[in-house]
């Protein structure tokens, strides 16, 4: 089971009559300048996964730390499991249930938040 | 040769293991995952599974073929299973059939069925994640039972939403869903949305599992910060979990002496007749041998024998993902028959890709012959079956008596449940009162034809390569 929004009775894709229309904020675009915060090693790994997952996703501009997983970059629960598969295997470690206690993936920052911090967990194992 | 002569010792028939089915059939898996674009502009949108990671993890997985069972489980496992596994012989003599028939009993635990092999499991994984409620719907109650038990075991809270006839038929689920601290609604009910609007076309609250579930999705939704909506079948997960099942069965017969022709369970949205039948399809094949799967499903919900293989909602609410099933479509209401766990209108994704290649057969059987075999079952065999057992018994017999078969097969079936609570329907069945069960012709059509439209106004997404 996964999250809410897939509406299938009178749900409606974005162009057709009668779809919702767009809220105030702009959508971000998919090609803006990475925000330093966001060019560290792992948002590096992340932007390559997400590449791996959505062919049109260009690593080399990674979008604003603000846009949304879902309403802009249309990253479903499904494809964040296929993003957690793609993270594991280029961090080398394997995310838990416990790992998502907690978290809000909401934007790309969030992600990007989220992705340091298993990281941190990871290399701070061998000392513990 | 034993061959079920002697009485098997169930020592040795534990399994440690479920069955990954998903590695023995990839190409299945990643058909039952294409879905549709069904991308409505939405802001502010978690995408963080509402299932915990390890269960989105075992839903996706073709790399392992064996996924270990945790040790909380397998402790608690330990308690009803392995369960027996017997040659029913006095059955076999009672119907003068030359065919082997053996059956497997899920029915010796707590919840009185096998619903508690993934009701542990989940209470584990969610416990594990953190969540503090489980919420559900339940069609005859022994999910909602089996979970509640489950949640109890593992410190969650639970609330189950159950079909309204078999809330009024079954007043006993209530009980012990309440005797393990689970609260419990008839469903359709007045505390959801889904509900209220369900309750306007059944005013009579028969109710469906597509309307349970609706309502308890709508009600996790509103409680997530704790709590999340919990299913009893069909997903990939479940189906895992259920081949515990399998896996025993599978030794128990070695131990026996014998390999079955034919596996018959009965087909709800999939989970027992997955969980037995999986592991025999990967036994047959290693050993070379062949093994045909029955489905047997009551004619009042057709969905093998007269659905499509469809793109469909799994919940009356539409919140849940569209994946292309067989079914009857989500607006069909089956007659309300005794087996509450088959009125469900469509089926597991991963099992309808099998299906529609041939993977496996299915009958459809009229409850009047359903009870009537389970009552026979009682005679011979000392076991009451839950009416939705009684046609995976009843299809057993349909085999053994076919003239088609070949002399001495083996037939092995999967008596899913008791049927303790259900005497009433075996009283109707002796008095010969049994209401009738046909499906509403006219509601049928009128379901698949919606289902129909809607799935031309769709268009296939690309298949997630989940599994990679």
């Amino acid at each position: 089971m996964e999250h809410d929004t897939r509406k299938f009775r009178g749900a409606k894709r974005r162009g057709q009559p009668g779809a919702p229309a767009r809220a105030a904020k702009q959508r971000p675009a998919i090609t803006d300048q990475p925000s330093p915060e966001t060019e560290s090693r792992e948002a590096t790994t992340l932007a390559t996964v997400i590449a791996e997952v959505l062919p049109r996703f260009d690593p080399q501009h990674p979008p604003q730390d603000t846009a949304e997983l879902y309403a802009d970059l249309l990253i479903d629960s499904r494809r964040f499991l296929m993003i957690i598969r793609g993270l594991e295997r280029m961090l080398g470690l394997e995310v838990d249930d416990e790992d998502l206690l907690g978290v809000d993936l909401i934007t790309y920052g969030d992600l990007v938040t989220f992705v340091d911090r298993i990281s941190a967990k990871a290399s701070a194992k061998p000392n513990e | 040769m034993n061959r079920g002569d002697e009485p098997p010792a169930e020592d040795g028939a534990g399994v440690s293991t479920w069955c990954n089915f998903l590695f023995d059939f990839p190409d299945h898996y990643a058909r039952s995952t294409i879905s549709t674009n069904h991308f409505a502009y939405t802001q502010g949108v978690n995408v963080l599974p509402q299932q915990p990671l390890s269960l989105m993890k075992q839903s996706n997985d073709t790399t392992r073929p064996d996924i270990a069972i945790p040790g909380p489980v397998r402790d608690l496992y330990a308690n009803y299973r392995p369960t027996i596994l017997r040659r029913a012989k006095t059955l076999e003599q009672r119907i003068g059939t030359s065919a082997r028939l053996y059956y497997k009993f899920e029915g010796a635990n707590v919840s009185g069925s096998h619903k508690l092999n993934t009701a542990l499991a989940q209470a584990y994984y969610y416990q594990k994640a953190g969540v503090k409620r489980l919420i559900t719907g339940t069609g005859a109650g022994q999910w909602g039972t089996a979970l509640a038990y489950a949640c109890r075991r593992f410190g969650l809270e639970c609330i189950v939403f159950m079909v309204g006839i078999s809330y009024r038929q079954k007043p006993q689920r209530r009980t012990i869903v309440e005797l393990f601290g689970g609260e419990i609604h008839e469903s359709p009910s007045t505390l959801t949305r889904a509900g209220r609007e369900a309750l306007n076309k059944d005013p009579s609250r028969i109710g469906s599992l597509a309307v349970a579930t609706g309502e308890a999705i709508e009600l996790a939704r509103q409680q997530s910060d704790t709590a999340r909506f919990a299913v009893g079948s069909g997903e990939n997960c479940v189906l895992l979990h259920q081949t515990v099942i399998g896996n025993e069965a599978v030794k128990q017969m070695a131990a026996l002496d014998d390999f079955p022709d034919y596996v018959v369970a009965c087909m709800g949205a999939g989970s027992n007749f997955a969980g037995v039948g999986m592991p025999f399809l990967r036994a047959a094949r290693e050993r070379g041998r062949d093994v045909q799967l029955v489905a047997a499903e009551p004619l009042a919900c057709p969905k093998m024998t007269r659905g499509a293989y469809l793109f469909d909602i799994n919940d009356f609410s539409g919140t849940t993902p569209v994946t292309r099933m067989y079914t009857l479509g989500s607006s069909y209401l089956a007659p309300p028959i005794h087996a509450g766990g088959l009125r469900y209108h469509g089926t597991s994704a991963f099992l309808s890709s099998l299906y529609a290649s041939g993977g496996f057969t299915a009958r459809s059987l009229g409850q009047v012959e359903a009870l009537q075999a389970g009552a026979l079952f009682a005679e011979t065999e000392g076991i009451i079956p839950a009416p939705e057992s009684a046609y995976a018994i009843a299809a057993g017999l349909q085999i053994a008596a076919d003239s088609k078969t070949k002399s001495g097969s083996c037939i092995l079936m999967n008596v899913s449940g008791h049927g303790l609570f259900d005497l009433a329907a075996y009283e109707q069945a002796r008095r010969g009162e049994l209401p009738d069960d046909t499906p509403d012709e006219r509601m049928i059509e009128a379901s698949l034809a919606s289902t129909f439209g809607r799935n031309a106004e769709i268009t296939e997404a690309d298949p997630p390569n989940v599994s990679a």
